[in-house]
């Protein structure tokens, strides 16, 4: 199944101001959307990625280098609407370096 | 895509060279002995660089945490025991000052620094990807994000294309 996505604004905000070069922001950003809107159930229900096993959000982390710095950027998703199709990205953390 | 290890049969064939420079000193090998190590060793530098690119294209496109140390983890031991071997090997020629060790060894520095550099950034990246997630209030997250929700604060995009440009557009 593919989700649709929705990002609370001040997440948007933080991914846009990131300081990434472009090419790595569009990667970054593709990947981010392949891993929500795309992601499988055996993900979101894996324990591991979950805080709690009956908590509404689930959670992940994304490793990647732009120009020779490794970034680490976390990932919080509310997939509590995901029975209508959606997921809500509301937390986003990035260590860059 | 090229395997991120050493083979087997080049192991092998690195610490049998190692071994007969315990056993006898390079001054002593026949010429064609040292040329066949310094092939043996800058075959091993070719394919460590192509691991190392390998690895920095990976890291490039990006991965998620938990499948690169599933994936990647296993790969560690074997680089630092690489590292090891090469080292032991560079101590054995430090001190010997004949043509031949100083060939033999130029080469193992230069295998030595690109083996480095590949250990190095696979360990960084899998001491990263082992961190533990960062410590969250889940309440005050669920109540802020519903807070923004009730403001109309989220947005959303209809493609793939929009969603790209909403998001990275920043210049």
């Amino acid at each position: 199944m593919r989700y649709s996505l929705e990002f609370r604004e001040s997440v948007r905000d933080y991914l846009r101001q990131l300081p990434l070069s472009r090419t790595a922001r569009v990667k970054l950003n593709t990947r981010l959307i392949a891993l929500t809107a795309e992601v499988p159930d055996s993900f979101r229900s894996d324990p591991e990625n979950r805080p709690e096993p009956t908590s509404r959000f689930y959670h992940f982390t994304y490793l990647f280098r732009d120009a020779n710095r490794s970034c680490t950027l976390y990932v919080v998703v509310d997939d509590s609407s995901a029975a209508y199709g959606v997921m809500s990205i509301v937390y986003v953390d990035c260590q860059i370096g | 895509m090229t395997a991120l290890t050493m083979p087997t049969l080049e192991r092998r064939l690195f610490q049998a060279a190692k071994e007969e420079a315990e056993a006898k000193s390079v001054s002593e090998w026949p010429k064609e002995s040292v040329e066949t190590c310094l092939v043996l060793i800058r075959e091993i530098r070719a394919r460590t660089v192509r691991m190392l690119e390998t690895l920095e294209a990976i890291l490039a496109e990006g991965i998620e945490a938990r499948a690169f140390k599933r994936d990647f983890a296993p790969l560690l031991p074997a680089a630092e025991s690489d590292m090891t071997a090469i080292r032991e090997f560079v101590e054995k020629l430090s001190s010997s000052e004949d043509d031949a060790s100083g060939r033999i060894l130029a080469a193992l520095h230069s295998l030595e620094e690109v083996e480095e550099t590949y250990r190095d950034l696979l360990a960084e990246v899998l001491a990263r990807a082992s961190n533990p997630h960062p410590s969250l209030d889940w309440e005050r997250l669920k109540s802020e994000s519903d807070a923004d929700f009730k403001a109309g604060r989220f947005v959303s995009f209809t493609t793939n294309e929009e969603m790209l440009e909403g998001l990275t557009d920043k210049e």
